[in-house]
């Protein structure tokens, strides 16, 4: 059975990715994952400059989701070429590059440096980040994001994802300004805006204090949110939210994603996507189900 | 390394909320040194994450962890029985760097505050010299006070230090420090191996701040993510900027912290 599915030009020849920040560079997980049952690895965000992230404490387990705040702490575009990338040239799987940025400049920036590297298959750009402009995220503008990937598409030829906020009023309207501006696809949710107190300490658990809320938590809103934007958008859907097996993935596509991804859980159990695949198989042979495309958006059918 | 399913041999309540448990795990007991930790899920949906603990003690094929029950997924690690299994990585981390030194007038000194004593057996049992050996334990009370007779079994030489004064010195650990400085000296000259609490790593630096022949591995915990390095969840402030406790720890030079 063929599970392939495009982005644009590019075609994943399996429909599970890992999300972005769960998963480093790949390179890191090359002695626990087997990489031949994962569509592509979305790296952790890359920005301009390096950013060393928030003060700890950044992570905390509610028992039923993960609230992080690790504040977008990577090794800037310049240390991604010259550390990173080498090492992942030595894994073979397909790689989405995370871009983040604090203007739209920055995007572009980071795009043309890294846009001659065939490594790169696609971008996924993270519009989570607190623009200085805009003094509020990206993603929760229309009009903001149409700009940005409007300038963005002119820097490169491979495809582009666009990875909104869930934090919105109707998400179908910055996943359409998405598919207008020329995106290849829309990445849904990100995490959801969340915090935690220590009651013994009368204190926020989290260093800054607010953070991003994911796992099995979000699930049932990052569904809903699949839902609504496959009824508004042609361009593939790269859905997630909380999976943590075939069953959760089945029904993301059975919502209207054509790609699944999966965060939290590869924290825990890094070589999920093996098992989510080899599930995602047998569900459709058992309801005779022979290819994706069937599957995909079929909870719409009446 | 991969994810394993290990088997539990034995577990064993040894204080009202402390669990001894025997694991069955020759891919790690084959390869961990002291210091490291498995990063153990329970299967139950209670927790999201995975939690860190120590690797207490090795023999032969078997690993021994020693945990206190905080929350709910120590709680769920304590109701399981002998013959369950667990899902666990490991072993993971940068654990204590054994100083063997042909000079023996460097004296090892391992300090456990509380729960603390969980990585320092697995410690004990590898360092040569046990007689030698100095373990500082530290406790509330007479009731808590852990492994005091292990590491006499090891010939270890232990001083305990309870809140309450009811077993060994009234004080802390660090009290007991400062006294063997004081007493014997060790003509300034000493390896520290300590894990406790973020105060007592504190008093015990400033103890040490001026002694430049007193060396101080600590192992230090922070909330952890995926145990791996991915996640950048587990992050520490050092002097020379954020480190990782899960791959650059959990154990760190004191002096790189404080
Ligand atoms: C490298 C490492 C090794 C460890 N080894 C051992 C060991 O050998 N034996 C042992 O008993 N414990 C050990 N711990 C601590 C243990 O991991 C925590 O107690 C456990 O994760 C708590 O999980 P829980 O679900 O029971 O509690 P939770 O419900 O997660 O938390 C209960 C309470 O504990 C606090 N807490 C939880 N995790 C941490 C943490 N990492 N640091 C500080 N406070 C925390 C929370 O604030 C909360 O108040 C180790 C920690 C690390 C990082
Ligand atoms: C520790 C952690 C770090 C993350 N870092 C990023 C990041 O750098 N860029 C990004 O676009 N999303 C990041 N995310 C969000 C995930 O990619 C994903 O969208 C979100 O966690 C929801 O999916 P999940 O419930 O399956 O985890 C991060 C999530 C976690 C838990």
């Amino acid at each position: 059975m063929k599970l392939d599915v495009k982005i644009g030009r590019v075609k994943l020849e399996l429909p599970v990715v890992c999300a972005s920040g769960t998963f480093g560079f790949a390179e890191e997980l090359k002695n626990l994952v087997d990489f031949s049952k994962i569509g592509a690895v979305i790296t952790k965000t890359v920005t301009l400059d390096m950013r060393e992230g928030n003060p700890p404490p950044r992570i905390f387990d509610t028992g039923c989701g993960v609230i992080n705040a690790v504040g977008l702490e990577n090794p800037g575009v310049k240390d991604f070429i010259e550390k990173k990338l080498p090492a992942m040239r030595k894994v073979s799987v397909k790689y989405i590059f995370s871009v983040g940025g604090f203007s739209v400049r920055e995007y572009s920036d980071v795009i043309s440096k890294v846009d001659k590297f065939k490594e790169i298959a696609c971008y996924e750009l993270n519009l989570s980040c607190p623009n200085l402009q805009l003094k509020r995220i990206v993603s929760q503008d229309p009009d903001a994001i149409y700009k940005l990937v409007r300038k963005v598409r002119k820097e490169t030829n491979k495809p582009i994802i666009v990875k909104i906020t869930p934090e919105v009023s109707d998400i179908t309207e910055t996943a359409y300004a998405a598919e207008c501006a020329g995106a290849d696809a829309v990445s849904l949710v990100n995490t959801f805006f969340a915090m935690a107190i220590n009651i013994n300490t009368f204190r926020p658990v989290l260093g800054n204090v607010t953070g991003g809320y994911s796992g099995r938590a979000i699930k049932p809103m990052a569904l809903y949110r699949v839902w609504k934007v496959y009824e508004k958008v042609k361009i593939p859907i790269i859905g997630g939210g909380g999976i943590e097996n075939a069953d959760d993935a089945v029904e993301f596509l059975l919502a209207g994603a054509s790609i699944v991804s999966l965060g939290t859980v590869n924290l825990v159990h890094p070589n999920i996507a093996n098992d989510i695949v080899a599930g995602i198989k047998s569900y459709m042979d058992k309801n005779n189900i022979k290819t994706l495309k069937r599957l995909i958006g079929k909870a719409h059918e009446k | 390394m991969r994810e394993l399913t290990i088997k539990i041999k034995d577990k064993k309540r040894i204080k009202d909320d402390v669990f001894l448990m025997d694991l069955y795990a020759p891919e790690i007991a084959t390869r961990a040194y002291p210091g490291q930790f498995i990063h153990i899920k329970t299967d139950d949906k209670i927790t999201v994450l995975r939690r860190p603990i120590s690797i207490h003690a090795v023999n032969k094929n078997v690993i021994s962890i020693l945990f206190r029950v905080k929350g709910s997924g120590t709680r769920a690690l304590s109701l399981l029985s002998d013959g369950d299994t667990l899902n666990v990585l490991g072993p993971l981390g940068h654990g204590f760097s054994l100083k063997p030194r042909k000079n023996d007038a460097f004296v090892n000194i391992l300090i456990g505050g509380g729960m603390g004593v969980a990585p320092l057996m697995f410690l004990a049992q590898k360092l040569t010299n046990k007689e030698s050996n100095i373990v500082i334990l530290g406790a509330s009370d007479k009731n808590s006070v852990l492994c005091e007779k292990e590491f006499k079994t090891l010939n270890c030489k232990v001083h305990v230090a309870t809140d309450d004064g009811s077993r060994g010195a009234k004080g802390s650990v660090t009290d007991l420090l400062l006294d063997l400085f004081n007493k014997d000296g060790f003509q300034g000259k000493a390896n520290i191996y300590a894990c406790g609490p973020e105060a007592m790593f504190c008093s015990i630096n400033s103890i040490i701040a001026d002694k430049k022949n007193v060396n101080c591995q600590i192992s230090y915990e922070q909330f952890m993510g995926c145990g791996t390095g991915i996640c950048c969840g587990c992050t520490v402030k050092t002097k020379t900027g954020y480190k990782k406790a899960c791959k650059d720890g959990p154990v760190f030079n004191i002096r790189e912290i404080w």
